[in-house]
């Protein structure tokens, strides 16, 4: 029991670092071959982080914008903006909450996981840390792990870039204790004695304490971490203060580091950056694709599905325009939202360029349910009736796509309604027709004026009125759905064109004039 | 040689007239049995392109589809799409006679291109038993129809596009068309002639006259015969002779013996 607790008090840091955020801001809206262009992160006009091709082109952090431009006149440039950065890593931690639910920001650029828990799981450190590297990759940032077991330990060898080799360690471990509390201890144990030696190794300039400080501790020849923790610990706190020692000691472990744990946001909501402003809406596609990716990967984690989601195009000089994309049914097929989303794009031309384009999605529910489908008759082969509806409704609009239904009432024009299509499954009230009369299959809305030459009424030639009058008399209210000269009673009449077809026509008792109603096609 | 014929004869698009009007196809029936005699299968192709032919807006277009619309509607949980309807069908009418009105889905794209789209979407969706549309006739192509024949087979979907009389002289990949006039002995609108421009497994047949159940010219019971109805009785003229709509079916009829090896030629 003793044991037992003991091991589960044992924690396991993963840092994920990631010292070009800044920069991959914008290139991971590229497409891999379009990152291959130099590029550079500036701030008050210095090259503050580079990629590799402006790298191989001679550029150096630390370079003015001015220089480096005149080295490379290829070379674009993105200004950095911390407040997008910390919105970013944000986002970065959201989707790190799949790893573990133990995840806290190490600003300005790097996460901290808590992955003992997560170790089984994953089935070990070594496919755990692929993951995360693997999955951060296709997110379009590259990242350095470190791994240690306290937090700020994590932190300084990630910097240093001198982890520890799970795949190593790997080697080390027995899988055959199968128990948890087996596993968590051996990788546990792993961490710590490789740990040891990196750490004491380490220059002191990878810890993150006040530059001052580490410029006094340069000055008397502390190099390495090592040094300082050889030194008796009264002596370094009165010369360097209480702070450093606490530092020193959540380091090692001596002192608790607790981290808050941060709560995954309720929403999707996600922003790419272009370098240069987008001029034609060809080149979203592949912006459009990875966002919906996040998506869809973001759902699924969270077994959510949603129905309706929200391009914000935002343009330089003519602020934002927004795309909704809507399904009938809540889902999260990447290939169908895609299709919906470039139809709905190729539907508004004229958009201004883009600098940035954002995807929000808010409306979520539970994936997996039972769906509320259209028609419930089970054991159909058929597709999904909703897929045509969304189809129609991004290229067409949602106007031009509707479904009719019989109302109860006796007047033509309030006798049908059109409702958007699917509403209709639930409607299932089918009024009983007591049609007093015939009734045509066409309507014309609103009634056609016919002429009527010597009072009789023409369409396609003198009409042959056969079977009538019927009264109906249109309440007064709702009358002003209609046209003036169509108020009142009227008398309808079947009558017959001169080509043979058969139309229901209408003649108004206030003023003796002729409308065409409907065909009985 | 022998040989060669029976592999010819395994094709699906060849028929042999022997075979008659029999067809492993899925067929729906019309609502008129001597509608049904003459189409393979003993009804409406309901995985193909179904043509209806005709220049009169009222002749009886829609209640010589309605039976099948109605069936249809019933048994599949699939939409009965109208694309680009000149008019709007009037749901209280649909519902009487029977289709379940819930099916159907109204849609009007802006032009023609968007059009043929919905149309083919709808037709090879799997989501549509029968899609019903009105294309442009200066628009349409042979190759358009092509086009749907394919979406509607591979859709398993009904396709009935509304054309012009004038396009009976073209060619077309339909399955099936039906050419649509008054009836000149049917003054009360209660039927109509058809023709059989073309069907599979099957000649061009004569005019044939299709007569619906409702008569749409039935006094109303009561006393509704008005003053006003008397008055009108004036322009109430005899039914004219049957002259112009006759003649115009007696020419296309003398035209079928020549046309019929093209039309067979021309099936895919």
């Amino acid at each position: 029991m003793q044991t037992r607790r003991h091991a589960k008090e044992r924690s396991l840091w993963f840092c994920l670092y990631l010292p070009r955020l800044g920069l991959e801001l914008f290139t991971r809206s590229l497409e891999d071959g379009a990152a291959a262009r130099p590029s550079a992160l500036v701030a008050q006009h210095r090259l503050v982080q580079i990629n590799a091709a402006a790298l191989a082109q001679g550029l150096r952090p630390g370079q003015s914008l001015a220089t480096a431009q005149s080295i490379c006149p290829d070379l674009a440039v993105g200004w950095r903006d911390p407040e997008r950065e910390a919105v970013a890593l944000r986002h970065l931690a959201d989707w790190a909450w799949r790893f573990t639910p133990q995840v806290s920001l190490a600003p300005p650029d790097a996460l901290l996981l808590e992955i003992a828990g997560s170790l089984r799981l994953f089935r070990g450190l070594d496919r755990l840390q692929q993951q995360i590297l693997a999955g951060i990759r296709e997110l379009g940032y590259s990242g350095l792990p470190g791994i240690a077991p306290t937090p700020l330990a994590a932190q300084a060898l990630a910097r240093a870039g001198c982890s520890p080799d799970p795949e190593r360690l790997a080697a080390e471990i027995e899988y055959d204790s199968t128990g948890e509390d087996r596993l968590r201890r051996a990788w546990c144990d792993a961490v710590a004695s490789s740990v040891r030696p990196l750490l004491a190794a380490l220059p002191l300039h990878h810890l993150e304490r006040p530059m001052a400080e580490q410029e006094r501790l340069a000055a008397m020849g502390f190099r390495t971490l090592a040094d300082l923790l050889r030194l008796p610990r009264n002596a370094l706190g009165r010369r360097f203060g209480r702070q450093l020692l606490e530092h020193l000691d959540r380091l090692t472990g001596r002192r608790p580091d607790p981290r808050e744990a941060l709560t995954p946001a309720p929403v999707f909501n996600t922003r790419l950056h272009f370098l240069e402003d987008v001029t034609h809406t060809g080149a979203l596609a592949f912006p459009m694709r990875r966002l919906i990716g996040e998506l869809t990967d973001w759902l699924r984690v969270r077994q959510l599905a949603s129905s309706r989601l929200d391009w914000i195009l935002s343009h330089p000089r003519h602020g934002e325009s927004i795309l909704e994309v809507r399904c009938a049914r809540a889902q999260r097929d990447p290939v169908r939202f895609l299709e919906l989303s470039r139809l709905q794009l190729e539907r508004s031309r004229g958009l201004p360029e883009v600098a940035t384009l954002a995807l929000r999605v808010e409306e979520l529910q539970a994936h997996g349910g039972q769906p509320d489908t259209l028609f419930p008759l089970p054991g159909e082969e058929d597709g999904d009736p909703a897929a045509l509806i969304d189809l129609l409704h991004a290229r067409l609009g949602r106007e031009a796509c509707r479904s009719i239904l019989p109302a109860d009432d006796h007047r033509p024009e309030w006798a049908w309604r059109l409702v958007p299509p699917g509403l209709s499954a639930r409607n299932t009230e089918a009024p009983e027709g007591c049609i007093p009369g015939p009734r045509p299959l066409w309507l014309l809305d609103p009634p056609q004026p016919l002429a009527s030459p010597g009072g009789r009424p023409h369409w396609h030639g003198a009409l042959i009125l056969q079977r009538g009058p019927e009264r109906l008399d249109l309440m007064p209210w709702g009358e002003e759905r209609l046209t003036e000269a169509c108020r009142g009673p009227r008398d309808y009449w079947v009558a017959q064109h001169p080509k043979g077809g058969h139309c229901w026509v209408f003649q108004t008792l206030t003023d003796q004039r002729w409308f065409l109603h409907g065909l009985f096609a | 040689m022998t040989q060669s014929i029976e592999n010819l004869l395994q094709q699906r698009h060849l028929w042999r007239a022997t075979d008659g009007l029999h067809t492993e196809r899925g067929t729906l029936a019309t609502g008129f049995p001597q509608l049904d005699d003459l189409l393979a299968g003993g009804g409406w192709p309901t995985d193909g392109l179904t043509e209806i032919l005709g220049d009169v807006p009222g002749v009886g277009e829609l209640r010589l589809l309605l039976p099948a619309l109605a069936e249809l509607s019933q048994r599949r949980a699939r939409w009965i799409a109208w694309v680009a309807p000149p008019w709007l069908p009037y749901a209280p009418a649909l519902a009487a006679a029977g289709v379940d009105v819930r099916r159907v889905l109204l849609i009007h794209p802006k032009h023609h291109q968007d059009l043929l789209w919905a149309t083919e979407q709808a037709l090879k969706s799997g989501t549509c038993s029968a899609v019903l549309s009105w294309p442009d006739p200066r628009h349409l192509r042979h190759g358009d129809l092509r086009r749907l024949q394919l979406a509607a087979r591979e859709g398993d979907s009904w396709g009935v596009m509304f054309r012009p009389d004038t396009a009976a002289e073209q060619t077309s990949p339909a399955e099936l068309r039906l050419q649509l006039e008054p009836e000149p002995e049917c003054m009360d609108g209660s039927g109509l002639r058809l023709r059989v421009v073309k069907r599979r497994g099957g000649w061009p047949s004569e005019a044939l006259p299709i007569r619906f159940g409702d008569c749409l010219t039935r006094r109303l019971a009561g006393p509704e015969q008005t003053a006003a109805l008397r008055q009108l009785a004036l322009w109430q003229s005899p039914p004219p002779a049957p002259t112009q709509p006759a003649r115009t079916l007696r020419r296309s009829a003398a035209r079928l013996p020549r046309a019929t090896p093209i039309q067979r030629s021309a099936h895919p």
